[in-house]
């Protein structure tokens, strides 16, 4: 896991909290109990895993925390601010990017620019701005060649890339990543990871179940069980049967 | 899907920018749907066919999608002239061909005609989405754009969600026919199609508030003018022109039917 031991104590970690989860309980009307007291914290720089499994309310929890759904109970604390009304999850979302499962609905323009400009256009920047932010972070993500492309017509890891481009174009703070790997090839997952790791300046958290992407991309790897994010930072030793060739001779794993 | 056979051509009214091409086939438009004179007609007829010359349209491609009108104009041609009376021409014991329902007949096929000719030079020489970006250069309103905009960019994903369905009837041994069976399965399919895309735009508005989207439609197309789209703006006033005295009959021509 990457730099394990600089963040070893994460719950004393002493800089601000920019996002804090407190008592955060979701259900649907007269639906079952999705997400239950749900207490978390999100630091400057702070690179956190959430492993879970499919239909955990891990996207619910996304969709919460940008206001896209409301909380039954408990609140969302941003900038040491309580958000609640629509007007301060406006301002929230402006600095929190969200990055959706498919990137189908993240991508409405014909043309990637077009796109990837509308975040920055909505903030209120003129044209000639909105583009030259768009062209910086398209050259950022190695995209520069896609600007004129069209969005239905990329591949499903060109698409994620473009999403994850237009995200970027918010100049968030904080970066929400809904299941980054899913349907992504070989290449495309590699250059995720190495772009995940060069945002030291944000704070991230993905959530995914692939474990081997979390442990390369986050420092501190949480699960989510019963609605309830598990915060477990004890390091275990744990032994699994495992079979290669030739196993059968005597040999040490390293 | 949406094919866009002659969006990309080197023509003259392919240099025209989107704007010059949609304002003029809607200047055009309205002056052909408001004309009931044949010589006006004819001569929105011959400007059409112009048009069609200069954006070098593959002449084959354009003859068959006239051919999609043909039909409507076929049943035209066969209703007006029984049903509508005037001086009757021909007539035995229970037909009467009237003058009236063949003059009808006559202009809205030279109408159609020739709009359709206009659009296909003007408006299909261009995407769907450059039509979007003039459209809202001509102050049409920003959520019909946006809409325009992103009909387009989802009807393929909606297409592709039909033809997954249609393929998982299709390897349980579904055959099309006319059968209850059939029908319902249609039915099912059709309503889950609307479930699926009203489920997806919710989506789709989901993201487009993560971005502070609050209503408004900024484009970033900017359309400047060059000389050759005020020559064009030029040459379809002229024939407007031409097209309302003639209706005018300020002009006074024989009449020929």
């Amino acid at each position: 896991m990457k730099n394990m031991h600089t963040h070893s104590h994460h719950h004393q970690n002493n800089a601000a909290a920019v996002l804090a989860l407190k008592e955060l309980s979701f259900h649907y009307p007269e639906g079952p109990t999705i997400l239950d007291e749900l207490n978390f914290k999100l630091h400057e720089r702070d690179h956190i895993g959430i492993a879970a499994p499919n239909g955990s309310g891990k996207s619910t929890l996304f969709h919460l925390i940008v206001g896209l759904l409301r909380p039954t109970a408990g609140s969302i604390i941003f900038n040491d601010k309580k958000i609640t009304e629509e007007a301060d999850f406006k301002g929230l979302r402006r600095q929190v990017g969200l990055l959706f499962q498919n990137a189908d609905d993240q991508l409405f323009f014909p043309t990637v620019i077009e796109d990837v400009a509308f975040g920055p256009l909505n903030l209120g920047k003129s044209k000639s701005e909105a583009l030259e932010i768009s062209r910086q972070v398209l050259a950022r993500l190695d995209l520069t060649d896609f600007a004129d492309r069209i969005t239905f017509k990329l591949s499903g890891g060109e698409k994620r890339l473009v999403a994850l481009a237009t995200v970027l174009a918010m100049e968030p703070k904080v970066l929400l990543l809904d299941e980054p790997t899913a349907g992504l090839d070989h290449k495309t997952k590699h250059k995720l990871i190495d772009l995940l790791n060069s945002f030291t300046d944000l704070s991230y958290l993905v959530v995914s179940h692939e474990f081997d992407f979390l442990t390369e991309t986050t420092n501190h790897i949480y699960t989510m069980e019963n609605g309830k994010i598990l915060v477990d930072e004890e390091l275990h030793i744990h032994h699994h049967e495992h079979a290669h060739r030739s196993g059968k001779q005597p040999h040490r794993h390293i | 899907m949406i094919q866009e056979t002659f969006s990309q051509g080197h023509s003259p009214i392919h240099n025209l920018t989107p704007r010059t091409r949609t304002l003029a086939a809607i200047l055009l438009a309205f002056i052909i749907a408001s004309c009931h004179e044949l010589m006006p007609l004819l001569m929105a007829l011959g400007g059409a066919i112009i048009l069609i010359f200069t954006a070098r349209l593959n002449l084959f491609k354009a003859g068959r999608r006239l051919l999609v009108i043909a039909g409507f104009l076929l049943l035209i041609w066969i209703v007006l002239p029984l049903t509508c009376g005037g001086p009757v021409i021909w007539q035995n014991s229970f037909l009467k061909i009237g003058q009236t329902g063949i003059d009808l007949a006559l202009e809205l096929t030279l109408k159609t005609s020739s709009m359709l000719l206009i659009f296909l030079a003007l408006i299909s020489t261009m995407s769907t989405a450059d039509l979007a970006h003039a459209l809202h250069s001509l102050k049409l309103p920003p959520k019909l754009v946006l809409l325009l905009l992103i009909t387009y960019r989802y009807i393929f994903l909606i297409e592709d969600e039909l033809q997954t369905m249609l393929r998982a009837a299709k390897i349980r041994n579904f055959q099309p026919g006319t059968s209850l069976h059939c029908y319902k399965t249609y039915a099912n399919l059709l309503g889950m199609l609307f479930v699926r895309s009203a489920e997806r735009a919710q989506r789709v508005h989901k993201a487009m508030l993560c971005r502070a989207f609050d209503g408004h439609f900024h484009s970033l197309t900017e359309y400047h003018n060059r000389p050759q789209d005020y020559c064009f703006l030029g040459f379809i006033l002229i024939l407007s022109v031409v097209i309302i005295i003639g209706e005018w009959q300020i002009v006074t021509l024989p009449a020929i039917f």
